[in-house]
């Protein structure tokens, strides 16, 4: 089904694949096919030991594709950048016994390989619905997805595995202390002079049955002396995690099997602390509130402990100070851009623009109309869409006329304060305009609000089904007749009948 | 009766066992075989040729693509040819004309089945346990129409085979009632001087010579499922733990999970290490993402 393309070949059959400045056959995403979860995680195990996810994280996408037979595989699908970067994933998949294939939306070709050095292109295209249809040397195969794997789940599912090669120049370390052995771990720490910062971590209890939430001690200890290791891995109650990457750590004397530093999937702003032998991960999905250890340690007052207490003024006094927020306008350049206001008056425009938006733009836009116009929504920026006024986001759900800021320059939060804090509207504000709110659940799809009912006629589909369906086997006897069992005998070593049964 | 050639017994046995297994339909087996004559069949295997073998090839590989991407399969092997030659004669082991007024035949037939089975080894390769499945995919498919006839003065049991016409005539006037009733492969032994537990030996014999088919219908009633050694020599290397865990899915998926696990590890560390590689493996795809 393959023909190998040849240098200066610029005309190729299938869909979405295009020749990059070397010739060879590109198109905007890359492929890998892996035939288990087992290799996926091979796969991501050699990709990550060379380079970072970072890079790819954004158009990286992990599905469960099933064939039209109902057989399961692993699909890995990312942008494909340049022929240098998928030459690095073919090799990466080729050594995790994976395939890999490039193309655009549907049809995806098996990417180039010593044999063919410019790239394949099939000799014919198939007509098919399936959500992917992959031809390679060896086989042509449609696949419909079946459903997502999320890498931050399947990576908190792998279990670390033992590597004692960790436990040596640890550095930046997360100790784990339970609520009985932090508060004599906190002493010793000050009483050894390590710098640390402590937090009290909680979790809901697991079970009606138990008391009350579950607290842990958590400790970032930036340099633990060498000494103090062993008394920290061998101390029941206690647990060291190395730090591998911002919200991410790996207890000490284990090692995942993933290179975690190479897969920025865990937001920083929380903590994942993967535990050996077997135990499930520790996941705070924020840092408590870290405090320097040395708090802690035992104080004394001189002379009085009364604390003078400011007295507060009345309300009345405040509001002499008090000031309408206004928009004055900004020599900064437009940033966060990712909103517009789009008055009726230009439906119109809005109107033609439509046909030249991308799939995906139609896809995650979202937008509201309301009397006095639309507010369109788009996460990745609203630039690609040039009708109306931008709107900048200064916090989620409070949008600004871009080149605008408000005036006085008070936080966002504070500004969202004033308006109420509302949490099902989407405030705008514009230029010698009030406030506008847009309810949230009037937000609908770009793509479901645009498209006008299309006529269709149905066409009657050709059973293809029916040409392989096949019937029971239905066990049905004849009469045997006399010496039924004439013909059995049992093989006797060194006695050999004839070869046409006859002897 | 003169004694059939090889060539004639292997286009029966194509054509009656074989081609019927794969394609469905009505499957009628040949006269018993016995282990030393399909020993020559196995043999005589790679010259034999017939109009239908393209299309049962073609469906056999539909079967096979369940578990990966063929687009053609060879011919029965012969192994195969033995392993349907035994088929046929565990389907025979059940025929009521095989007894004869003093004689029970069936239990000495299946102890010939056995003997048969017991000469063939398991697949040597992962294409060829997929070549194997191919061919007996369906083999707890087969099913027998039994027809009980009932007239006014008695009744006649006819298994898998049509009463003759003389005793359906005239129905209201005889008052003549018919019940039929479809026996699945594993229940064909319940009326016959085979003791169930033996048959279902048999049986399971014949399909742990076929691993993927092993597995792809562990959550069978009978004949229970448990590890054989052809079977656990599928998961020594990892494209074979991946069609075990593909075949596992197949079909009753909870089901098949949960015979394997009632089947109890094997006691070899090396084996062991290989059925938690797949079940870890069916876990992963059952609860990722």
């Amino acid at each position: 089904m393959l023909q190998r393309v040849a240098m200066h070949q610029t005309r190729l059959r299938v869909p979405g694949l295009g020749i990059d400045g070397k010739g060879v056959v590109l198109g905007a995403r890359g492929l890998v096919l892996l035939a288990s979860v087992e290799r996926l995680v091979a796969f991501l195990s050699l990709y990550t030991s060379e380079r970072s996810l970072g890079d790819i994280i954004a158009s990286l996408k992990i599905e469960v594709v099933r064939s039209k037979m109902g057989t399961r595989e692993v699909l890995l699908s990312m942008s494909a950048t340049n022929s240098e970067f998928m030459d690095h994933v073919a090799e990466v998949a080729r050594l995790a016994l994976g395939h890999s294939f490039t193309g655009s939306a549907r049809h995806f070709v098996q990417f180039r390989d010593s044999a063919a050095p410019f790239g394949y292109d099939a000799s014919e295209v198939i007509a098919s619905d399936a959500d992917y249809v992959l031809y390679h040397s060896m086989y042509t195969q449609a696949y419909a997805r079946e459903r997502d794997i999320d890498l931050s789940r399947l990576l908190l599912r792998l279990r670390p595995h033992l590597d004692p090669s960790t436990a040596r120049d640890v550095g930046d370390i997360w100790v784990l202390a339970e609520e009985g052995t932090g508060p004599a771990w906190i002493q010793y720490l000050i009483r050894s002079r390590v710098d640390a910062q402590v937090g009290l971590a909680e979790w809901p209890p697991a079970s009606s049955l138990d008391e009350g939430p579950v607290r842990r001690y958590l400790f970032h200890v930036p340099e633990l002396p060498s000494r103090m290791l062993p008394l920290v891995r061998t101390t029941p109650g206690l647990s060291a995690f190395r730090k591998m990457a911002p919200g991410v750590a790996v207890e000490i004397g284990f090692r995942h099997p993933v290179n975690l530093q190479a897969c920025p999937v865990f937001p920083d702003s929380g903590l994942v602390l993967f535990r050996g032998s077997s135990e499930e991960p520790v996941i705070l999905e924020r840092l408590p509130a870290l405090g320097e250890v040395t708090s802690f340690a035992r104080v004394s007052f001189n002379g009085s402990t009364q604390i003078a207490t400011a007295q507060l003024v009345d309300a009345a006094t405040v509001r002499q100070v008090a000031v309408p927020v206004r928009l004055a306008p900004s020599l900064e350049g437009f940033r966060s851009v990712r909103a517009t206001f789009i008055r009726t008056s230009e439906y119109p425009l809005l109107r033609r623009v439509l046909y030249g938006l991308g799939r995906q733009t139609l896809t995650d836009a979202k937008i509201a109309f309301t009397r006095i116009g639309a507010m369109l929504v788009h996460a990745a920026g609203v630039e690609s869409i040039p009708v109306g006024t931008f709107l900048r986001e200064l916090r989620p759900g409070l949008y600004v006329a871009a080149g605008y800021d408000p005036v006085p320059a008070i936080d966002p939060e504070v500004l969202h304060r004033t308006l109420g804090s509302p949490t099902d509207q989407h405030v705008v504000l514009l230029p010698e305009q009030p406030p506008i709110g847009f309810a949230t659940s009037s937000f609908v799809r770009l793509q479901d609000a645009l498209v006008e009912g299309q006529a269709w006629s149905p066409i009657d589909p050709i059973e293809l089904e029916a040409v392989l369906q096949t019937e029971v086997p239905r066990l049905q006897f004849e009469a045997l007749g006399m010496r039924p069992m004439a013909d059995v005998s049992s093989v006797v070593p060194g006695s050999e009948e004839g070869a046409d049964g006859s002897g | 009766m003169a004694r059939a050639s090889i060539a004639e017994s292997m286009d029966a046995l194509f054509k009656g066992v074989i081609s019927p297994l794969v394609l469905g339909g009505q499957l009628t087996p040949t006269r018993p075989i016995g282990p030393a004559r399909a020993q020559k069949i196995a043999r005589a295997s790679g010259s034999f040729g017939a109009a239908e073998v393209s299309w049962v090839n073609t469906v056999r590989a539909r079967h096979a693509r369940q578990f990966c991407r063929v687009d053609s399969i060879e011919s029965p092997s012969p192994a195969q040819w033995a392993m349907a030659a035994a088929l046929n004669d565990l389907l025979q082991s059940t025929n009521p004309t095989l007894d004869g007024a003093f004689s029970k035949r069936g239990p000495i037939l299946i102890g010939k089945v056995e003997e048969t089975l017991r000469a063939i080894q398991g697949p040597g390769t992962i294409r060829e346990a997929l070549s194997r499945h191919a061919t007996f995919a369906r083999v707890l498919e087969i099913v027998r129409r039994d027809t009980r006839v009932t007239w006014w003065c008695g009744s006649r049991e006819f298994r898998g085979s049509e009463p003759p016409a003389r005793l359906m005539k005239w129905k209201n006037l005889r008052r003549v009632g018919t019940d039929e009733s479809t026996v699945p492969m594993a229940d064909m032994s319940a009326g016959t001087p085979i003791a169930a537990m033996t048959f279902y030996g048999a049986l399971g014999l014949l399909l742990s010579l076929s691993p993927l088919t092993d597995l792809a219908t562990a959550s069978r009633a009978h004949p229970q499922f448990h590890w054989s050694e052809p079977t656990l020599a599928l998961l020594a290397a990892a494209p074979g733990r991946v069609l075990a865990a593909r075949a596992l899915r197949l079909g009753n998926a909870k089901g098949s999970i949960e015979a394997v696990r009632q089947a109890g590890m094997p006691q070899d560390p090396a084996w062991k290490a290989a059925v938690q590689s797949v079940l870890d493996e069916l876990s992963a795809f059952g609860q990722a993402g």
